[in-house]
């Protein structure tokens, strides 16, 4: 009874994955993201470069014979803002292109489509008062937080509302030009797009106008402070966190593709966090946010996911099985670049009713160490985007610009894994369960 | 252009493509005229609506997407299946070539 009760659970988890997966907008976003973490890396990489080359108080322009070194500052601060900054943009116009794609459009087109929808539901101005106390409406701006991650749910809205709008107006017949034969396909083309394009960036204005007029606020601020703001105080939260690794781990144990699931969640949210304490960082003010993308690969996914450079360790440390000795000298050097496929299924942990407690449990404990560590100020808030790959220890000295004090807590939370995970590996000594049977 | 086009498909072609290698190790000891290559699952539907592909083999992490690949090569007729979890696991490149040319004989 327990196992078909079981079996049930988990063939629920994989109908799930695959309607999860097969959303139209949540392929979307994942794609998005994929596509535009050079963009971050970008904007991540000039602000190590600024801190550790071009600072004249940490850098190397602290050497007096390279202090030239400072007045190219400039090259830097001007790749993360308009990287950093400038990533709602980037983010409107890919997932205006991505549902265009998924929509059967052709080309790049709507992508553009996208981004002036966005855009014209923000004021293109700023009230600016100055010293005098003299209140200067300056026209012809745009704000940065109407391009910066602030602005990322309404632009997410824009982009699919605006894209679904210009898809069903361009199949309606009724509105199309019809152009001779004779004339190219490349003019009629852009004429079929005309009308669309009139009424999809007319309507978006016009929507903004009136939420303006019967609000007396704009969309964005609506947006932000309703749905974008809490949603990030929830995931940003260590509860909020923990929960989202929490589901990632079950969908991982029962052999799916964990952070797939909590992707769409996950990277609009952290990678909108990474990129706020870089400029922040960059612009020498307080760096906001303890949870971001880093803060989930150095605490809590150290060796892959279930942080098990741990378990790696403990099995060379403790495990008489030949079979996990094999499975581990073979996953040892991909371990050490986060990828551990071969110890989830080759062990397996998956459907391993004694490695999946620690699987599931490890990185919540290791990331609630280094939440603290962070609170307490002994370790550093990351402020630049590292690829998952990177290697422990060193992912958390260069997302920290060299902060040796979240090493230090790196250090501690694999500790902590290793001390986790080392009864269970003794257990599975003993073990007379055959796991490879509880796959069939 | 090889005989075989062998893809293999995970959520970000990293695990996969350490499996390509022993693949790839396999193919040419049996003296194999075969390509194989790994693709993340986001480029996976474009490339399967541009490029021949003779077979496609999923990463068991990534196995709940078999029925979307279904769907798009639907009429391509070319074989899907999820990759055995324990070959997958200890990357066992003769098993999973095997399973390959099992679904390219079908």
């Amino acid at each position: 009874m327990e196992s078909k009760k079981f079996n049930k659970f988990v063939n629920l988890l994989n109908k799930f994955a695959a309607k999860v997966n097969n959303q139209k907008y949540i392929i979307g976003i994942k794609n998005t993201f994929a596509t535009l973490l050079p963009v971050i890396m970008a904007g991540a990489f000039a602000t190590l470069f600024s801190s550790v080359v071009f600072s004249p108080e940490i850098g190397l322009a602290q050497i007096s014979s390279l202090s030239f070194l400072a007045e190219l500052k400039p090259i830097a601060d001007v790749i993360n803002y308009f990287t950093m900054n400038f990533l709602t943009i980037y983010v409107v116009f890919v997932l205006g292109h991505e549902i265009g794609k998924l929509n059967k459009l052709k080309g790049v087109f709507p992508g553009v489509v996208s981004v002036i929808s966005y855009l014209v539901l923000n004021p293109s101005f700023i009230n600016f008062v100055t010293e005098d106390g003299v209140n200067l409406e300056i026209k012809n701006v745009l704000s940065r937080q109407y391009t910066n991650p602030e602005g990322l749910f309404l632009g997410m809205f824009m982009a699919v509302l605006s894209i679904e709008l210009y898809t069903w107006l361009g199949n309606q017949d009724r509105l199309k030009i019809k152009m001779p034969d004779s004339v190219p396909e490349a003019v009629s083309n852009s004429f079929s797009s005309l009308i669309p394009t009139i009424f999809t960036v007319t309507i978006s204005a016009t929507f903004g106008f009136a939420i303006h007029f019967i609000t007396g606020m704009y969309a964005s601020e609506i947006i932000y402070s309703l749905v974008q703001k809490p949603l990030e105080g929830l995931i940003q939260g260590l509860p909020g966190i923990l929960l989202l690794m929490f589901v990632a781990q079950v969908f991982w144990v029962v052999g799916i593709h964990g952070m797939q699931m909590v992707k769409p969640i996950r990277e609009p949210l952290l990678l909108a966090a990474i990129a706020a304490n870089t400029a922040a960082f960059q612009a020498g003010e307080a760096v906001p946010n303890i949870v971001t993308m880093p803060y989930w690969d150095i605490f809590m996914t150290f060796g892959g996911s279930g942080a098990t450079l741990g378990l790696l360790i403990s099995i060379f440390l403790v495990s008489k099985r030949p079979d996990y000795r094999k499975i581990a000298k073979m996953s040892f050097i991909p371990g050490l670049f986060n990828i551990n496929e071969p110890l989830i299924y080759g062990l397996p942990i998956m459907l391993n009713p004694i490695l999946a407690i620690p699987f599931i449990v490890t990185p919540l404990i290791t990331g609630t160490i280094g939440y603290f560590a962070i609170s307490l100020g002994f370790a550093a808030r990351s402020v630049v985007m590292v690829p998952w790959t990177v290697p422990a220890i060193i992912n958390g000295y260069l997302s920290t610009a060299g902060d040796l004090g979240t090493v230090f807590t790196q250090i501690i939370c694999i500790i902590v894994s290793i001390l986790i995970y080392l009864p269970f590996v003794k257990a599975a000594n003993s073990s007379m369960i055959d796991e490879t049977q509880a796959l069939n | 252009m090889a005989q075989l086009n062998i893809m293999l498909v995970c959520s970000a072609g990293m695990s996969t493509s350490m499996l390509v290698k022993v693949i790839k190790e396999e193919v040419q000891k049996q003296g194999l005229d075969a390509n194989v290559f790994a693709k993340p699952s986001t480029e996976a539907i474009e490339y399967l609506e541009a490029e021949p592909v003779s077979v496609l083999l999923l990463g068991p992490q990534v196995g709940f997407m078999e029925n979307n690949f279904k769907e798009v090569v639907g009429e391509k007729e070319i074989p899907i299946a999820v990759i055995n979890p324990i070959s997958y696991g200890t990357m066992n490149g003769k098993k999973v070539l095997e399973q390959a040319l099992e679904l390219i004989n079908k």
